[in-house]
């Protein structure tokens, strides 16, 4: 039975705005008289994480998905509202708290430039109060995990960026946190690199159920690794569920692909619009709130010799992107 | 043809300091606090040699009024770089870091363009308290004073013309951004000491390695005594200065375009 | 849920918080000694202004017509400077700028999310850093001024005493350089409150003129201020040792590192409330 382990109550964080103002004479108007503006980062959010969840956390950019985090992890005071994380008041025991949580904020490095990883490892164990025997154990299973054995001698600043990605999430495990906060931990990976890295985050959530918050723009992370998904937007959160129920709320659209034996020539079917064709192949994307599926397989059977079909979800980028631009209208 | 070139690249020019002083005043805090911090960081260093002054009256015939004339020019020559150029300070780590690439895009000159694509909004304050100081300190007659404004000019440009030469060492030598900035630095270092203590090895060392000789000493010394040799040799290795900085700059950028350079930090 | 009986609160050991520390400033050394070619270059950044300074005492010196000045002679005016420069160079870079750098660039949430204080991180981090640059800048700097002024007479007692006031000078610098990075938390750009810094450190620290050749009256204020007490006092002190005048700078140096101490965990203390950062 699981129990939660952040719990976040009416949280508001309200930040002032210099308003600039355009042009040279406005420039100099700038110096000498400034008008402010109240923006709501966080506007009254209320939602909980039990313990070994994997959480996503997405929004468009300045939606307040940092703010939350940073106030999550005690760098950022509320305006108001309650926060408890692992029992902790961040703000207020932000040291006590420091010792089980880890993170990697994918854009800024931790590990030191000019040393080798294995430095800064052992930095960070005596920064931990890591018992010795306790950290070469952990090192050495995280170094097989990751396969950096080869690494752990070389300067950071002669790594790849797959690898040294590998290096600074090993150094935010080695204190075996309980939660660990990921922002766009597989940015600017490749294809290989990032599905070592997804592999990893699942495992480590699975076998030592390590809460994971998530925070990513890359649709792939989220569909792979999270079950949950919050999204957040102008401050407020617009949908709390399971990352299939995703899918399925914010997008009533299919996409059917329809291969046929013989040449295609006319496909016409009114409710469903053709995104693709080739000689042999046509590719459909149905809103299926104006027909079914069913409507569209029985024009393609009665009308061609179908040999192959499928039938998928539209991308999650699409489905991102039309959560973000719903909000913007409102 | 020439000339109308030539405007353009004023017209530019301007609008491109233009546009970067805008740009940094819409910090207004910072802005004022560099202009004003760095007028209180002059004056300080101008505190420095009051009360050595105070103590030594005089050093081989240097006085007071002399160091003051000298910050005088030290607060104008290089600040004006600075305020013009200052993205020239930036070609060795363009170099290195490939960003180069961007200023070759355009159909402008390179040099100009990563020379004016910054400006030093510290150098302002050091501007105002360099005329202030001329204003209200230096006395000196009309003829001496625009003497001044030439040689300030002259002195400017056989500065732009080292940080050019040292910078575009880059396209040559591996890894010389540092060294690039503290060979600048050591230029600076010499400046705000009388200059006629200076003799033996550390004065062939300001001729040759650091130019402080012919960027400071020989200007000032012509404002206290104009000596017409001392101007056309000044104005000499000005020329020769400018020269071996395009031919550097030039030759280096084709060798960056060939992709010939054995120092890309990829 | 009250955190006395949050199981996960980490009792407080004296030896863990020792090896915290003692392996930070061990990182901040090894880093600082990774490119050996690029601490003796910046070793010759004292060694320039030794050779600026025999130059211009030198002048001054044979125009006075004197050997002796206020009790100082040619050489012990050098060596002074000299030393004080050695010193003073071994501080850079200052935790202010680094500090800023930090506020903006957003890794500051990175150090905000670790168990150690911020400001115990600078100061051991400071340490680690500023001992190799010390040894390298001694060392060269000592060289140039042998080769180019000669020996001076140097007592044991001199160098000790003046290393404990060297050591406590580096204190004094550290925490005043960190009320001036904390200002970073509030307007990010703090160039002009170094360059102010940098200056009275320049005119009263006995950097380019030693305050022994002060006029009288300003060499008083000076000698109060707190910035000839970081480098200049433990160069006398070594040049020239006498208890009492240990006695004095001592004192003086106890005063102004309370007072910094006091302001720099208060500003610390309303800096982290204050503190918006940026990214993401």
């Amino acid at each position: 039975m699981s129990s939660p382990i952040i719990e976040v109550q009416n949280l508001r964080k309200t930040f002032q705005l210099k308003q600039k103002q355009a042009g040279f004479f406005g420039g100099f108007k700038n110096l000498f008289s400034s008008h402010y503006k109240q923006a709501h980062a966080v506007d009254d959010l209320s939602f909980s994480v039990n313990e070994g969840e994997l959480v996503a956390f997405i929004g468009p950019n300045g939606a307040g998905k940092s703010t939350t985090i940073k106030m999550l992890t005690g760098i950022l005071f509320p305006t108001s509202g309650s926060v408890n994380v692992l029992g902790f008041n961040p703000s207020k025991q932000r040291q006590q708290l420091a010792f089980h949580i880890g993170s990697v904020f994918g854009q800024k490095p931790q590990l030191w430039y000019h040393l080798p990883p294995q430095d800064t490892y052992d930095l960070f164990a005596r920064i931990y109060e890591l018992k010795e025997e306790d950290y070469q154990e952990r090192l050495k299973y995280l170094v097989e995990m990751f396969e950096i054995g080869d690494l752990l001698n070389t300067q950071v600043r002669k790594l790849s960026l797959g690898q040294r990605m590998r290096c600074e999430i090993v150094a935010s495990l080695l204190h075996r946190p309980k939660i660990i906060f990921l922002d766009e931990p597989t940015i600017g990976l490749d294809v290989i690199a990032k599905q070592t890295i997804r592999e990893v985050i699942k495992t480590l959530n699975e076998k030592e159920k390590v809460t994971i918050f998530l925070t990513s723009h890359d649709a792939g992370d989220i569909e792979s690794l999270a079950k949950r998904t919050v999204v957040i937007n102008h401050g407020k959160i617009v949908f709390d569920d399971n990352t299939e129920k995703f899918k399925s709320t914010y997008i009533n659209k299919k996409l059917v692909e329809i291969i046929s034996a013989d040449p295609i020539k006319n496909f016409r079917f009114p409710q469903g619009q053709i995104i693709e064709k080739t000689t042999y192949q046509v590719k459909i994307e149905l809103d299926t709130s104006k027909s079914s599926i069913e409507k569209l397989l029985e024009y393609a059977v009665e009308n061609f010799q179908i040999q192959d079909i499928n039938i998928s979800d539209p991308p999650m980028e699409e489905i991102i992107a039309t959560i973000y631009r719903e909000q913007a209208r409102e | 043809m020439w000339l109308s070139t030539a405007g353009k690249y004023l017209k530019l020019s301007w609008q491109m300091i233009k546009a970067n002083i805008l740009s940094a005043m819409e910090y207004r805090v910072s802005f004022l606090m560099q202009v004003i911090g760095m007028v209180v960081n002059d004056v300080g260093i101008l505190l420095v040699w009051v009360i050595f002054f105070a103590r030594f009256p005089e050093v081989n015939g240097w006085e007071l009024r002399d160091t003051i004339l000298l910050f005088s020019f030290m607060t104008i020559n290089y600040p004006l770089v600075m305020v013009v150029a200052a993205g020239s300070r930036r070609i060795a780590r363009a170099v290195l870091r490939g960003e180069l690439d961007y200023y070759l895009s355009f159909p402008k000159n390179v040099l100009w363009h990563i020379s004016v694509s910054k400006t030093d909004i510290s150098a302002i304050g050091d501007l105002i308290f360099g005329f202030l100081l001329f204003i209200f300190l230096v006395h000196i007659s009309l003829t001496q004073t625009l003497l001044f404004a030439g040689l300030v000019i002259i002195s400017a440009w056989i500065i732009y013309s080292f940080i050019v030469i040292v910078q575009s060492l880059a396209f040559y030598v591996a890894n010389f951004e540092d060294g690039a900035e503290q060979a600048f630095q050591s230029m600076l270092a010499f400046s705000f000491y009388p200059q006629n203590v200076f003799h033996g090895l550390l004065k062939l060392v300001m001729i040759a390695v650091v130019p402080a000789f012919f960027i400071i000493t020989v200007p000032i010394n012509l404002i206290r005594q104009f000596n017409f040799n001392s101007l056309l040799l000044l104005f000499g290795f000005a020329l020769l200065a400018w020269i071996l900085a395009l031919t550097l700059f030039k030759r280096g950028l084709k060798r960056y375009e060939s992709g010939n350079l054995i120092n890309l930090n990829m | 849920m009250n955190s006395a009986a949050n199981s996960l609160v980490r009792p407080r050991s004296l030896a863990a918080f020792w090896r915290k520390y003692t392996a930070i400033a061990q990182t901040s050394y090894a880093t600082t000694t990774a490119y050996l070619f690029n601490l003796l270059a910046s070793a010759l950044k004292p060694a320039i202004f030794i050779w600026i300074f025999v130059q211009l005492y030198g002048a001054t010196y044979k125009a006075s017509g004197l050997a002796e000045i206020n009790g100082l002679s040619l050489a012990m005016v050098v060596w002074t400077l000299g030393l004080t420069q050695a010193f003073h160079m071994a501080s850079r870079p200052l935790p202010a700028i680094l500090i800023e750098e930090e506020v903006k660039s957003g890794s500051l949430a990175y150090s905000l999310i670790r168990p150690y204080s911020y400001a115990l991180f600078h100061y051991f981090n400071f340490l680690g850093r500023a001992f190799p640059t010390l040894i390298a800048n001694g060392l060269i700097s000592v060289l140039v001024l042998l080769l180019l002024v000669g020996t001076i007479h140097l007592t044991i007692p001199g160098i000790v005493f003046g290393l404990v006031l060297l050591f406590f000078g580096y204190t004094m610098e550290f925490s005043i350089s960190l009320i001036i990075g904390l200002m970073a938390f509030w307007i990010e750009d703090t160039s002009a409150l170094r360059w102010i810094y940098s200056k009275g450190q320049l005119i009263f620290g006995g950097m380019i003129v030693p305050l022994a050749l002060f006029p009288e009256k300003i060499r008083n204020i000076a000698e109060l201020l707190p910035f000839s007490q970081f480098y200049y006092a433990p160069a006398q002190l070594m040049i020239s040792f006498d208890i009492k005048l240990f006695e004095r700078f001592a004192l003086i140096q106890f005063f102004w590192l309370t007072v910094f101490s006091i302001i720099s965990y208060l500003c610390y203390k309303k800096g982290i409330r204050h503190v918006a950062i940026n990214g993401g």
